[in-house]
């Protein structure tokens, strides 16, 4: 085996630190190193151009724990892998190397219990405020009825006070609930004035545990649920699985059901990107464009549901190929839904980029600079509206993207502005993907069987999701259910941008800069309180709303504040 | 270019929305409706009940006799039963409406056909 230029840099730098290399796949390299040279490694990748954290990866093996950092660098993936014991998970933080790893490392933190010394985000990222310390959800040792008997224990709320307190600053909390955002974050803004100083954002509010589901249903069932992580990206997640799975199985897929999967990817980017801007115009007051985007919409979600049978979930990838194929009668409906698609995308861009009530509310919003967009590394066409030349189905050709002719749309816009130019840029291309697969369709066959077991293989997967790129990782266990499974989203990696491009925005504008990633979660858990007159803040569960309704009705308390005064032991207020 | 033309041309058109429930739309070919049994092609293997993602087919009996109790309020319309069924015996129908507050109403019983009805 040839040995990547990298290890050989690695190996001379770090010497007995490295234990062992290899590389199982092609694009896929990993090192397993000693837990001192975490740092040393990471930043000497780092100054060789791996500057992009994919995703990082806990894995509890039964023996101890492992942290699989994986590095990208232009369609190719590096893991760094570490193991860390079980007495003593501790690893150092690489955000003084590469910023965007801060929410990676916490989700690891929450999830496995690994400390990484010096993360700067002290609260849980995934799991609820007040989680057990000492449980962590997706150890080998605790089962699903664990989880489940924790959360009925002790409800999904929270007993923990977030007490927001500052020299003359002012807090203004959005989310998780608000009319301004359609999706579940908490982000709390410091403004000065009517301008934004710094950005605090708290995710996790819907999450769903599907790692974990994952891990106890058999790959077949595990097509569905990945399906269901997203309603949107439906079909890049499990495009992603499918990937991931074929290549752990070393299976082969006929060519036809390669284009077919291009297609549907590409008719899922189209819809995706016409509802993000009917949600943009919305966001700026401009509902009009909301209600013409989402009418055309329609019609490619009706070619989908020709297509799969479904408009929303459409399970047309299956392991070995596609479910369905895309027969020849059908092929005129699609070209004639794509000629509308496309007079409709540019009339769009015409239309908005020379209306001004749309341009003075998109230009100049959201500032960023290349370089923040690259450190905290930002993904799909976030990152392109910033001037990063990012896309995997170039760097990382997967299916059929390798032989299809098209342009990664790029702008140095570095506004909001340029995440729409891109986004409809994207249409017409991808209108010209579908044109080009349709017509190079080869016949035959488009699917195999594929077996239902997986052998003891990890196998990582990416694909350019409509929001950017999205990591799947299997281990498999040998039998019919993985080992352990992996999901990174495109939306957490932009989440450490979206904050910084939050930064010196009005806060008019924290709407449309947030929607400008285009985010997707999906929400539940608890209030948020705020007494003016005090300047106190303070956070309510659901049980904490029942307790003080009820005493209120009977009379003993009157304010909110007389509850927490003589009742809230486990709610000190400052 | 400025949007009043494209105002004016749709102050001359039909909504776009369908008046439902009065008006319905018609289902495309394939549509991937609620399943239906055809029990006398059924061999029991219980594929359908073991591949199905949400749990939502119960398999009462074993093998030839077994009969199947279909729970629609868990089923997300996936399709993997048909996939999987190898004698091709559960197909899709294109009927959309399940709503009700009566959760019994959505479930679906497919039984064994009676001898003398077979023949």
């Amino acid at each position: 085996m040839d040995i990547p230029v990298e290890v050989n840099i690695l190996r001379d730098r770090l010497g007995d630190r490295l234990i062992e290399y290899g590389s199982i796949k092609p694009r896929r390299i990993y090192a397993r190193i000693e837990r001192s040279a975490v740092k040393d490694a990471i930043s000497l990748l780092a100054s060789h151009g791996y500057t992009h954290v994919s995703a990082i990866t806990g894995l509890d093996t039964g023996k101890g724990l492992e942290v699989l950092y994986h590095l990208d660098r232009t369609g190719s993936l590096f893991t760094v892998r570490v193991d860390v014991p079980y007495d003593d998970p501790k690893l150092p933080s690489i955000t003084d190397i590469i910023p965007g790893a801060v929410l990676y490392e916490g989700e690891v933190r929450d999830l496995f219990g690994v400390v990484f010394e010096g993360n700067p985000y002290p609260r849980p990222v995934v799991l609820p405020d007040g989680w057990p310390e000492d449980f962590h959800p997706l150890r080998k040792i605790y089962s699903v009825d664990d989880i489940r008997k924790t959360i009925a224990d002790r409800g999904v709320g929270t007993q923990q006070i977030e007490v927001e307190e500052g020299g003359g600053a002012i807090y203004v909390p959005i989310g998780p609930q608000h009319p301004a955002l359609k999706e579940p974050i908490g982000l709390r803004f410091v403004v000065e004035g009517e301008y934004i100083v710094k950005v605090k954002a708290r995710i996790g509010y819907n999450h769903r545990g599907i790692e974990k589901a994952m891990e106890n249903q058999t790959y077949i069932q595990n097509l569905m649920l990945a399906e269901r992580i997203c309603g949107i990206c439906s079909v890049a997640h499990t495009q992603c699985y499918v990937l991931a799975v074929e290549s752990a199985l070393d299976l082969d897929i006929p060519e036809r059901a390669r284009y077919i999967r291009v297609v549907m990817n590409e008719l899922n980017r189209i819809h995706s990107h016409m509802l993000w801007m009917g949600v943009a115009g919305h966001e700026v007051g401009f509902d009009t464009i909301l209600m013409y985007t989402w009418r055309d919409r329609e019609y490619v979600l009706d070619l989908l549901e020709a297509i799969s049978g479904n408009r929303v979930t459409y399970s047309i990838n299956v392991i070995g190929g596609v479910r369905r194929d895309i027969p020849d009668d059908m092929r005129d409906s699609v070209m004639k839904t794509m000629d509308y698609v496309e007079v409709r995308a540019k009339l769009y861009m015409d239309l908005l980029l020379r209306d001004p009530s749309f341009t003075r509310r998109t230009v100049g919003v959201g500032k960023a600079s290349t370089r923040d967009a690259l450190t905290l590394c930002a993904v799909g066409p976030t990152a392109r509206a910033f001037n990063v030349k990012k896309d995997i189905r170039k760097d990382e050709p997967y299916e059929v993207y390798g032989d299809i002719p098209f342009e990664i749309v790029v702008v140095d816009n570095c506004d909001v502005a340029g995440t729409f130019i891109v986004r409809a840029k994207e249409i017409l291309e991808s209108v010209d993907i579908i044109r080009y697969a349709l017509e190079h369709m080869p016949g035959g066959d488009y699917r195999v069987k594929a077996p239902r077991r997986v052998p003891q293989i990890e196998a990582i997967a990416r694909v350019e999701a409509p929001r950017g790129e999205l990591l799947h990782y299997l281990k498999g266990s040998g039998g019919e259910q993985p080992y352990r499974y992996k999901v990174r989203t495109p939306t957490l990696a932009n989440i450490p941008f979206v904050a910084k491009m939050l930064e010196g925005c009005n806060v008019a504008d924290i709407p449309i800069a947030f929607a400008a990633i285009d985010p997707c979660m999906a929400c539940e858990d608890r209030m948020e309180f705020i007494d003016e007159s005090k300047g106190v803040t303070w956070i309510w569960s659901l049980e904490d709303l029942r307790a003080y309704r009820k005493l209120k009705e009977k009379g003993s308390v009157s304010k909110p504040l007389e509850y927490i005064d003589r009742y809230g032991g486990k709610l000190d207020v400052s | 270019m400025s949007l009043e033309p494209e105002l004016l041309k749709h102050a001359f058109k039909k909504p776009f929305t369908l008046l439902y429930p009065f008006e319905k739309r018609e289902t495309p070919k394939g549509f991937r409706g609620r399943i239906q049994y055809d029990m006398a092609k059924c061999i029991g293997c219980g594929l359908c009940a073991r591949d199905c993602p949400s749990g939502a087919i119960e398999m009462i009996g074993k093998g030839k006799t077994a009969e199947f109790r279909v729970h629609l309020y868990m089923c997300t319309f996936c399709g993997q039963c048909v996939d999987s069924c190898p004698v091709s015996a559960i197909s899709f129908t294109n009927e959309y409406e399940y709503a009700s507050p009566d959760k019994s109403k959505l479930i679906f019983e497919f039984k064994r056909p009676i001898e003398a009805e077979k023949s």
